[in-house]
């Protein structure tokens, strides 16, 4: 054991020094350089990449060549003047200081929003068509020449302006003020000028959709909504010259509250049925939670000693809200409290066992002793000595189950339970050590008691 | 004899469990493609209806396997073309080694389409994928999306993920992998083990004592 633990820390400090956190065994990846080369032929691939990175709100970074080459960008819209809805022609020429530039990709951002592409001819020229479906009586075109990866070109952009015609439009929502959950909400919508169009409300998490002309009645079912202040919202999209309008509202869903009992005794047994009583007025869907999870009839075994939450929630039943009792118990599991007594016990154990050797050698002491002559009269050498023999005789008749006792002489009972030492020459240096003290007038040495000591040990 | 067998295999036990694992995507693992910080956050369960896949591994029980051809994304990356910048519903999320999940579902978490794993074969590709069974939804994440090194860049992520219990399923696990699997399989029974183990030992010695006085 003693040589076990120093080759145990050893292999420990050995495996700490040597561990490496393994990297994921995947095949090879492809060559970059390639995947670039691959995006730069293929324009529609790149637009694709500049919506993704759009929609995540990142903005591509690209290192311009080491001389780059400066771009210029023309745009050219007509008319100059649209009615909300109509379209507008944007037409440019994208080129360098040593000519046009062909077939390059032209974004083109209406208001801001990234809307269309264009790609460039030989001469360098774009053009394309866009709806104007933006509600602003100026809006802003432009045109942003941004160069693939690898290309020796620098960014350049245009703006132009279009003056946009359309009418205003409104949209009203009557409501009342409360309604009680479970009941049918009545919202009346109205708006100005009679355009029939679509109009969305949003209420609570869901959406609901009609077309209307000049007003409409909804009646929303309120079961599916949570109680408390709801806020509704219509809107109507623009529709070719009318402008979108939207209303809000805000209606109270007032919900009941149930009355809930629960009663349960403060001390519960993991593994044994608890007397927990509960009930609810009126009499609606429940659900007993013990630490989060679902009573069923017994404490969890599984569940350590502690205190814990018991819950009991009720399932949201239109007039009557959601709600939750909780009553704070202490669950005593005895698997936990088990190794308590195990110590107990082997400590116990383990005392008795050292009383009872002491009593056992000090038996055998006295056995070894009266084996002597009953006059002697011995020096405390000589005493050390037979105690050092007892000690041996004592382990050796635990070990093979033969104890001593005075019939044997000491080198009759040493031959018999030779076998069972682990050292012959420590046993037989003990039993010469005693017959000495015993037969001899020379007293022990204590250079010789000493690894008499030493001898029991490796006995 | 019988002593020193048992103390070399509780030695040996006892080192296996001190030694982290270097399974990568490990909850045990604490290097930066280990998922300790992950198992730090969230609930881990056996039965689980969210699963982070290794790759290498699969379930064959919903027909979805996460390959070992790793994502090479050359423009929308963190820093890295092997670290793609990938749509998670709408929110960008960093995922370090991300190979391509494989079988049916919906998308919920995808690469760009300019990611690549050959030059023939292209994004968008699926790290999470959300698979409807008979009577609910399984949510099936790449690993790689919450490894050490990732997991602080994907906190919004990693805390909608950890609402739930997540089990996580690995390709060739090492023995201190396995150890500590087993280990939190058998905590619950530790102390009953405990206790049977000593009374045995009491009873065994009692009786062995008797015999000996007797004689």
């Amino acid at each position: 054991m003693k040589r076990l633990l120093p080759v145990a820390a050893a292999a420990l400090l050995l495996i700490v020094a040597l561990h490496k956190p393994s990297a994921p065994q995947l095949s090879p990846a492809p060559d970059v350089q390639q995947l670039i080369e691959l995006v730069r032929a293929n324009p529609e691939l790149w637009r694709l990449i500049l919506l993704f990175a759009q929609e995540l709100g990142i903005n591509l970074v690209i290192k311009p060549p080491p001389k780059p080459i400066p771009t210029n960008i023309t745009l050219t819209t007509e008319p100059d003047r649209v009615t909300a809805g109509g379209e507008v022609a944007i037409s440019g020429v994208l080129t360098t200081p040593r000519g046009p530039l062909a077939g390059q990709l032209v974004a083109i951002y209406l208001d801001g929003a990234l809307t269309q592409f264009a790609t460039t001819d030989s001469q360098g020229r774009f053009k394309t068509v866009v709806t104007i479906h933006i509600y602003k009586p100026r809006v802003e075109i432009r045109a942003v020449y941004k160069p693939l990866p690898g290309e020796p070109y620098l960014e350049s952009n245009a703006t132009a302006a279009v003056e946009v015609l359309y009418n205003t439009t409104t949209l009203h929502i009557s409501a009342p003020r409360r309604v009680k959950w479970g009941e049918e909400l009545t919202l009346h919508i109205r708006q100005d000028p009679p355009i029939r169009r679509t109009i969305r409300i949003a209420a609570g998490g869901r959406t609901y959709s009609l077309i209307i002309y000049d007003e409409s009645t909804v009646r929303i079912p309120t079961a599916a909504l949570p109680p408390g202040t709801l806020h509704i919202t219509a809107r109507a999209e623009g529709k070719g010259p009318y402008a979108p309008a939207a209303a809000t509202a805000t209606v109270e869903i007032e919900a009941e509250t149930p009355r809930v009992r629960l009663e349960t005794p403060p001390l519960l047994f993991a593994g044994l049925p608890a007397e927990i009583r509960y009930s609810t007025t009126p009499n609606i869907s429940t659900a007993l939670l013990l630490a989060g999870r679902p009573y069923r009839g017994y404490v969890p075994l599984d569940l350590a000693t502690g205190f814990y939450d018991l819950t009991l929630k009720t399932a949201p039943a239109p007039p009557y809200r959601a709600v939750s009792v909780t009553q704070r118990v202490l669950v005593i599991n005895f698997t936990n409290l088990a190794p308590l007594p195990a110590a107990v016990a082997v400590a116990y154990v383990v005392y008795r066992r050292h009383k009872t050797k002491r009593e056992e050698v000090e038996k055998i002491y006295e056995e070894v002793k009266s084996a002597t002559p009953q006059s002697r009269v011995f020096s405390l050498e000589a005493e050390e000595a037979l105690r050092l023999l007892a000690h041996a005789y004592y382990t050796l008749g635990e070990r093979s189950g033969v104890r001593y006792n005075r019939r044997y002489t000491y080198r009759e009972y040493a031959s018999a339970v030779a076998n069972y030492a682990r050292s012959q020459d420590c046993l037989w240096h003990l039993v010469a050590l005693a017959e000495r003290a015993v037969y001899s007038p020379l007293v022990p040495t204590p250079v010789e008691l000493a690894r008499g000591w030493q001898c029991l040990e490796q006995l | 004899m019988l002593r020193t067998t048992l103390a070399a295999a509780l030695t040996a036990l006892l080192l296996l469990y001190l030694t982290p694992s270097t399974t990568p995507y490990s909850p045990h693992n604490p290097g930066p493609d280990g998922l300790s910080k992950l198992a730090a956050h969230c609930q881990l369960a056996d039965q689980a209806d969210v699963i982070i896949l290794a790759p290498g591994a699969e379930l064959p029980q919903y027909n979805v396997s996460a390959l070992r051809a790793p994502i090479a994304d050359p423009f929308i990356n963190d820093g890295n073309p092997r670290n793609p910048v990938v749509n998670a519903r709408g929110k960008p999320a960093v995922a370090p080694n991300a190979t391509p999940l494989t079988g049916p579902g919906t998308p919920l978490v995808y690469t760009s389409p300019g990611s690549f794993i050959t030059n023939d074969t292209r994004g968008p590709f699926p790290l999470a994928l959300a698979v409807a069974t008979d009577n609910k939804t399984i949510y099936i994440y790449h690993a790689a999306l919450f490894s050490n090194q990732a997991i602080d860049k994907n906190a919004a992520l990693l805390k909608e993920v950890c609402a739930r219990p997540v089990k996580i399923v690995v390709a060739d696990p090492d023995p201190a992998h396995l150890l500590h699997e087993h280990l939190d399989e058998a905590q619950p029974w530790a102390a009953p083990a405990i206790l049977t183990a000593t009374s045995l030992y009491l009873l065994l010695k009692k009786t062995t004592w008797q015999s000996r006085r007797e004689k």
